[in-house]
């Protein structure tokens, strides 16, 4: 059948090139799970858009009508919601293992550049969509990521005021985000896409960082039935995993706005702008001139991701050799995981300037000295040591190992930032049982993190062959 | 005399029958209410989770490989969890 369907429609025809059998791995097809998840959006989204109304008075009627009497609308809404979150979730994934395996290298320098592009688009989606329910909750905080765009310096701010406002009121502003949302964003998304593409079909894949892989695994798959098939699987299985998300925290409409209503709510951006909120709220950033400061600092931030290939100018792609980059890498990830979570935890609280000092440098300086403490330790003992086992063998490992890690990150940021957090309280004469519990609890979280970092490590060590002396005590249970 | 029915046999016509059924159960259900949206969620999924099985037994027999049975068996536990919570929250 499979035949039939290629020889009828010509989807082996090579206009994409085969993959080798390294990239058949789910951490080389994120990207690829973003576009897929964009797709469902644009497709629950067309639905949407036939009873949607773009106005300020009928905005939040029209979508409660979806909710309540379209056939399916619950669900559309629902599917369309954790999507979009999925999709800015696997973009930021996406981005952060690029970073890490340097796929930025020479010569995919401008395919980086565009897919930071992609990434910026694809918070402008969420950014735009929010404001559409017309509720409460995303009126108040649009209205605050309004103000912060005004605050950028003038030709920039003129620029994104006119586009994303237009002459000013609610009408026009609604209008405006609605265009932006159905029709401009998905257009420049689409255009990035293809000269993403064009550039992925040119350079091909990029291959695993330890160099050379072995050549079972550079055996060339075609794109069609095999690799379209496994990319199908992925797919199905990433939207069976949003379905039952969606069946389990179902989605439910905040009130209208009004002014009134406005009042009274504490204005919280959604969970990927929770990071950027947690810095404006740092006491020293109030005022138009912090605002402009903070704002800068944040641009910066963007522009050193942007820029990154052509900060990272050495040739070597291999972790154990870039341990600063890699370890900046890792104070980012914490630091944004940590300022998110420190953001949703206190919704329009100021935070005092010494607080974030120590938390925001606690927490960085804590990874840093973690980071390349495990570097030194990691690297000293991979030097000069060959590796026996076989490559083939490795790519499952790679897989869990991969998502293991990134939870142990994940963890390790949060515990730490809760730790600080606990202890700058304290410090400060928060002397309640509630600080003391948060802070014995941050410390056994952090410790297990550890634990287990050390366990995957040495486990990891044991299979690549790169380890000196066996710790039996880690071994416990183990059958050889 | 081998009879020709093998475990794998036994496991696409699983996959199929399941298929077909949550496919009726997906024009049955009318999701204007929360439950019915629930409904409507977790059979697509079994649905969508049913096909990933099927083609990954097919795409395993493609390349020459048995398919891994742990996968496979993973699959259908999380079928068989999906249809009883199915069952249980309707």
């Amino acid at each position: 059948m499979a035949g039939w369907v290629d020889s009828r429609l010509g989807l082996s025809f090579p206009l994409l090139r085969p993959v080798p059998q390294f990239a058949l791995n789910p951490f080389y097809w994120l990207g690829a799970l973003a576009v897929v998840a964009f797709v469902i959006q644009g497709v629950t989204g067309m639905m949407m858009m036939l009873y949607y109304v773009p106005s300020p008075s009928q905005a939040y009627s029209s979508t409660q009508y979806i909710f309540q009497s379209v056939y399916n609308g619950r669900f559309l809404e629902t599917v369309h919601l954790y999507t979009a979150y999925a999709m800015i979730m696997l973009a930021f994934m996406h981005m952060m293992r690029g970073y890490f395996v340097s796929v930025q290298k020479k010569p995919r320098e401008v395919m980086w550049v565009v897919g930071m592009l992609m990434g910026f688009v694809t918070l402008g989606f969420g950014f735009t969509g929010y404001l559409l329910p017309w509720t409460v909750v995303s009126k108040s905080a649009t209205d605050v990521g309004i103000g912060m765009v005004s605050a950028l310096p003038p030709p920039l701010s003129s620029l994104l005021t006119f586009l994303i406002v237009g002459s000013g009121g609610d009408a026009a502003e609604l209008l405006r985000f609605f265009d932006l949302h159905v029709v401009i964003l998905p257009a420049v998304l689409l255009i990035l896409l293809v000269v993403k593409m064009y550039m992925l079909e040119a350079h091909g894949i990029s291959e695993p960082t330890g160099g050379a892989s072995a050549p079972s695994k550079r055996k060339s798959t075609p794109i069609f039935p095999d690799v379209t098939m496994y990319l199908l699987e992925l797919s199905l299985l990433f939207g069976a995993g949003m379905l039952l998300i969606s069946a389990v925290f179902p989605l439910g409409l905040p009130p209208e706005y009004s002014a009134a209503a406005a009042q009274q709510s504490i204005p919280q951006p959604d969970w990927y702008f929770l990071w950027i909120y947690q810095v404006l709220k740092v006491s020293i950033f109030e005022g138009p001139t912090g605002l402009a400061a903070a704002l800068s600092a944040i641009t910066l931030v963007f522009l050193a991701l942007i820029l990154l290939p052509f900060l990272d100018r050495g040739k070597t792609r291999e972790l154990s050799r870039r341990p600063v980059y890699t370890t900046l890498g890792l104070v980012f990830v914490g630091e944004v995981l940590m300022l998110s979570y420190w953001g949703f935890t206190t919704p329009g609280i100021t935070i005092p300037v010494e607080q974030a000092v120590f938390v925001i440098g606690g927490t960085a300086l804590l990874i840093a000295v973690g980071s390349l403490l495990v570097y030194r330790l990691l690297y000293s003992r991979a030097k000069g040591m060959l590796t026996t086992a076989p490559k083939e063998s490795l790519a499952s490992t790679e897989v869990r190992s991969g998502l293991a890690f990134s939870a142990l990150v994940a963890v390790g940021a949060l515990s730490i930032g809760l730790l600080v957090n606990s202890l700058v309280g304290l410090w400060l004469g928060e002397n309640s049982l509630a600080s003391w519990l948060s802070l014995l609890g941050a410390g056994a979280l952090l410790t297990l993190d550890v634990l287990g970092s050390v366990y995957l490590i040495y486990r990891l060590d044991l299979r690549t062959g790169t380890i000196r002396r066996r710790i039996r005590s880690l071994e416990v249970g183990w059958k050889n | 005399m081998k009879s020709g029915i093998t475990l794998l046999t036994v496991q696409v016509v699983f996959l199929v029958a399941l298929q077909l059924v949550s496919l009726v159960v997906l024009w049955a259900v009318n999701p204007l209410s929360q439950g019915a949206t629930d409904t409507f969620a977790l059979y697509l999924s079994i649905d969508l989770l049913a096909f990933v099985i099927l083609s990954y037994i097919y795409r395993s027999g493609r390349w020459g490989r048995v398919s891994n049975q742990f996968w496979v068996a993973l699959g259908l536990l999380s079928l068989t969890v999906l249809l009883v919570s199915n069952l249980v929250l309707g």
